[in-house]
C-alpha cells in the first residue's frame, strides 16, 4: 500500500502534503499514499461552555503515521477521542462538525460505535492491562466483537503479541497475569491488545510518557512496524519522536490547527513562527 | 520537639549531625506508649469475650453435650417435654440453611443489580437518592421488619404470590432432602412446594432475610465498584465493548469486595431473628416444601429461653446456642479462605 517505511524515516517529502489543506476532501489524488484514512471537516468540540477544538480542519494520510503536537491542554487528546467517539462518554462533551473515516461519516446516527471502535485501536498513555492472564488480555477484544473459536483465538493472540514484538518475552508465560510484567511491556500488551482486532487506525495518546528511554525505543520500532500495515495517529510531547516516527506532524495551540505538513518540512521551514517557536523549544 | 529539617533551603549551612541523635521529648514517648498499651489492650479484650462466651456456652451445654452428643446433629425432633426430653438440632440447623440460602438467593442478584445501577447506570440526581434509601433499610429495627412481614408480608404471600408459585413449580422435585417422619435421615424425591400455601413458611422466612441483607450488601458492592480504576473503564470501551461487557469486567475486577459483601449479607442473614421468627411458622420440621413452616437456631433460642424449665431442655437449648456460634464461626473461617483464594487468584492471572 504505501513504500516500506524506513527505520529512518525523517524524510517523508515525496509523500504529498496533503494534511492541513481545508476541504481538499477528494479520494482521486493521484498517488495511493495520498489516499485519506480520516477526513475532519468543520470539527468542534466544546465541554460544557468550553470550547475545546475551534473549526478543525484536517485530513490525515492513510498508511501514515501522523504526530499530533502541542502544548498541554491544546486539545490533541479531544480530537484524538473524537475519532472513535469516546468523547461520548464524557458527559457535557458535544461534538459538531464532520469527521469520515475511510470515507463513513462517524458522528451519523447510524454508525455502530462498538464496530467503529474496534476498527479504531487506541492505546492510553498509562499502560491499563486488565487483571487478567497476558493470554485474556489480548483475547478480550476478540472475545467481546463475538469470536468464539478456540484456535482462532490462539492465533490471532500470538499473531498480534508477535506484532507487539512481545512474543518471546511472554510466550512461556501466557497465564500469568499482565500485572506481573514491566511498565513497557504493559504497554505493548496494551498495543498487542489493541490491534488484536484488526482495527484500520491506531490512535495512541502519548504512548510513550510513562516509558524509559529503552522501552520507549522498543515502542517506536513497533510504530514503525505497525505502520507498514495500518494508520497511525499519535499524541506526543516529545519533539525527537515527532521526527523519529512520524510522516506528517499537526501542531495545535489553543484548540486550533496551526500547521499541518510533512514532519520534516513542520520541523525545518514551518510556515508559521509560532511552530517554529514550540518545535525549537521557545514556548510550551 | 527536635527534627529534620527537609526543606532547607540549598544555600544553608547542612544540618548538625547530632540532630537526629536527639532524644525525642518525653510527653511524646509517653504517648506513643498509652496508645500502644490502648490498643493492645482492646484487642486483648476482646479475644477474652470470645473466650468467656465460648466457655459459658461450653459449660452451659454440658449435660447435653454428655447426654445427647453427636445424636444432636442426626435428630430431627424437638420436644421439651419433661420425661419425653428429645432433643435435635436439625430441623433448625435446616431452617437457618434453607432461610439463608433463600436470602443469598434472592439477594445477591438484586443486591448486585440495585449496585449496578447506582454507580454505573443512574443519572447523578437519582444515584444519590436511591443509594440513601437502601441504606435506611439497615436502619430499620429488625422487630419492625418482623410486623410488617407478620400483618403484611405473609397474607399477601399466602393470598397471591404464594398460589402463583405453586401453580408453576408443582412438578418440580427435589432429591436430597424430604420429611423425615421417623427421625432418621432418608433421602427421597419431595415436591418444591407442597400442601396450601400458609403466607408463614421457609419462603416467607427467606423473603423477610432478602430485604434485611440488601442494605449491606448492596452499599459494600457500590463501593468497591467505584474503585473501579477509570482507565480500565476507557480501556475496554476503547476496544469495542459495550456498556454490559465494561460492566462484566467491572464486577470481575470487584469479586473479592463483592464476595466480601455476600459474606457480611450472609453472616446477617444466619443471625438473623426476630423478623424470623415471626413470619417462619415456628415449627421443627424439615421439609423440602417452601410452603413448610420451620424454625431456624436462632429463632428457637428467642423463642423459647424463658420456657426451659428443666435442666436438660436448658443444657439444649445452650446446645444450640454452641452449635449456632460454631457455625457462624466456621462460615467466617471459610470465607476467609475462599476470599484470599480469590485475591490470589486476581495476582496470579
Ligand atoms: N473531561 C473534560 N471535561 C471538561 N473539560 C475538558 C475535559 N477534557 C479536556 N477538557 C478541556 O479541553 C481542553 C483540551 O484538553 P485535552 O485533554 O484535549 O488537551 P491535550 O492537548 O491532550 O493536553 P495534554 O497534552 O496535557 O494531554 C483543555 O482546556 C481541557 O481543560
Ligand atoms: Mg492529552
Amino acid at each position: 500500500m504505501t513504500p516500506p517505511v524506513t527505520a529512518d524515516n525523517h524524510v517523508s517529502g515525496h509523500r504529498s502534503a496533503s494534511a492541513s489543506a481545508a476541504g481538499s476532501g477528494s479520494m482521486s489524488v493521484e498517488t495511493r499514499a495520498a489516499r485519506h484514512a480520516i477526513e475532519i471537516q468543520g470539527l468542534n468540540v466544546h465541554y460544557g461552555k468550553g470550547h475545546a477544538v475551534h473549526d478543525l480542519n484536517l485530513n490525515i494520510t492513510h498508511g501514515e503515521v501522523t504526530a499530533f503536537i502541542g502544548p498541554s491542554g491544546c486539545g490533541k487528546s479531544t480530537i484524538l477521542r473524537c475519532f472513535n467517539r469516546m468523547n461520548d462518554l464524557v458527559s457535557g462533551c458535544q461534538v459538531r462538525g464532520s469527521i469520515k473515516i475511510h470515507g463513513a461519516n462517524i458522528y451519523d446516527r447510524r454508525t455502530n460505535v462498538m464496530e467503529l471502535r474496534r476498527r479504531t485501536g487506541m492505546v492510553f498513555q498509562k499502560p491499563n492491562p486488565f487483571p487478567k492472564s497476558i493470554f485474556d488480555n489480548v483475547a478480550y477484544p476478540l472475545r467481546i466483537h463475538g469470536i468464539r473459536g478456540k484456535a482462532v483465538i490462539k492465533e490471532r493472540v500470538e499473531k498480534s503479541l508477535r506484532s507487539a514484538g512481545l512474543w518471546d518475552e511472554v510466550k512461556d508465560r501466557l497465564n500469568t497475569s499482565a500485572l506481573s510484567l514491566s511498565g513497557g511491556q504493559q504497554q505493548r500488551l496494551c498495543i498487542a491488545r489493541a490491534i488484536a482486532a484488526e482495527p484500520d487506525v491506531l490512535l495512541m495518546d502519548e504512548p510513550c510518557s510513562a516509558l524509559d528511554p529503552i522501552a520507549t525505543k522498543t515502542v517506536e520500532k513497533l510504530i514503525n512496524d505497525l505502520s507498514k500495515t495500518i494508520t497511525i495517529v499519535i499524541v506526543t510531547h516529545n519533539m525527537h519522536q515527532a521526527v523519529r516516527v512520524a510522516h506528517q506532524t499537526a501542531f495545535f495551540y489553543m484548540g486550533r490547527l496551526v500547521e499541518a505538513g510533512p514532519t520534516d518540512k513542520l520541523f525545518h521551514k514551518p510556515d508559521h513562527q509560532q511552530t517554529l517557536a514550540y518545535v525549537t523549544g521557545q514556548f510550551g | 520537639m527536635s527534627g529534620i529539617e527537609f526543606s532547607r533551603p540549598a544555600y544553608s549551612e547542612p544540618a548538625e549531625p547530632g540532630v537526629i541523635y536527639a532524644p525525642q521529648s518525653g510527653w511524646r514517648k509517653w504517648l506513643d506508649r498509652l496508645v500502644y498499651i490502648a490498643a493492645l489492650g482492646g484487642v486483648l479484650f476482646s479475644m477474652a469475650i470470645l473466650l468467656t462466651i465460648f466457655a459459658v456456652l461450653v459449660h452451659g451445654s454440658w449435660q447435653a453435650l454428655g447426654r445427647i452428643g453427636l445424636h444432636f446433629f442426626t435428630t430431627q425432633a424437638w420436644n421439651p417435654v419433661p420425661g419425653r426430653d428429645k432433643y435435635g438440632v436439625l430441623a433448625f440447623v435446616y431452617g437457618t440453611g434453607v432461610t439463608t440460602f433463600l436470602a443469598l438467593l434472592f439477594g445477591v442478584p438484586l443486591s448486585i443489580g440495585v449496585a449496578v445501577f447506582i454507580t454505573r447506570l443512574a443519572p447523578r440526581w437519582m444515584a444519590g437518592p436511591v443509594s440513601f434509601l437502601v441504606e435506611l433499610l439497615a436502619a430499620i429495627p429488625s422487630i419492625a421488619y418482623g410486623l410488617w412481614g407478620c400483618f403484611v408480608m405473609s397474607p399477601w404471600l399466602q393470598n397471591y404470590l404464594e398460589p402463583v408459585i405453586y401453580h408453576v413449580l408443582r412438578h418440580i422435585k427435589i432429591i436430597p432432602v424430604g420429611k423425615y417422619p421417623s427421625g432418621n435421615i432418608e433421602f427421597f424425591p419431595a415436591n418444591l412446594v407442597r400442601g396450601g400455601p400458609s403466607g408463614s413458611d421457609f419462603l416467607a422466612g427467606g423473603l423477610i432475610l432478602t430485604i434485611m441483607i440488601l442494605p449491606i450488601i448492596t452499599a459494600i458492592t457500590r463501593d468497591v465498584l467505584r474503585q473501579f480504576p477509570q482507565e480500565l473503564e476507557q480501556g475496554a470501551y476503547g476496544l469495542g465493548a459495550t456498556w454490559w461487557q465494561t460492566t462484566r469486567l467491572a464486577l470481575v475486577y470487584c469479586k473479592a469486595g463483592i464476595f466480601g459483601a455476600v459474606m457480611l449479607g450472609m453472616a446477617r442473614a444466619i443471625g438473623e431473628t426476630m423478623a424470623v421468627i415471626m413470619v417462619i411458622g415456628n415449627t421443627d420440621s424439615i421439609s423440602a416444601s417452601l410452603f413448610a413452616g420451620g424454625q431456624t437456631m436462632s429463632g428457637v433460642l428467642a423463642n423459647e429461653f424463658m420456657e426451659a424449665d428443666h435442666p436438660i431442655y436448658l443444657s439444649a437449648m445452650f446446645y444450640v446456642a454452641l452449635v449456632l456460634m460454631l457455625s457462624s464461626l466456621l462460615t467466617n473461617v471459610i470465607a476467609r479462605a475462599m476470599l484470599s483464594r480469590i485475591s490470589a487468584g486476581r495476582d496470579k492471572r
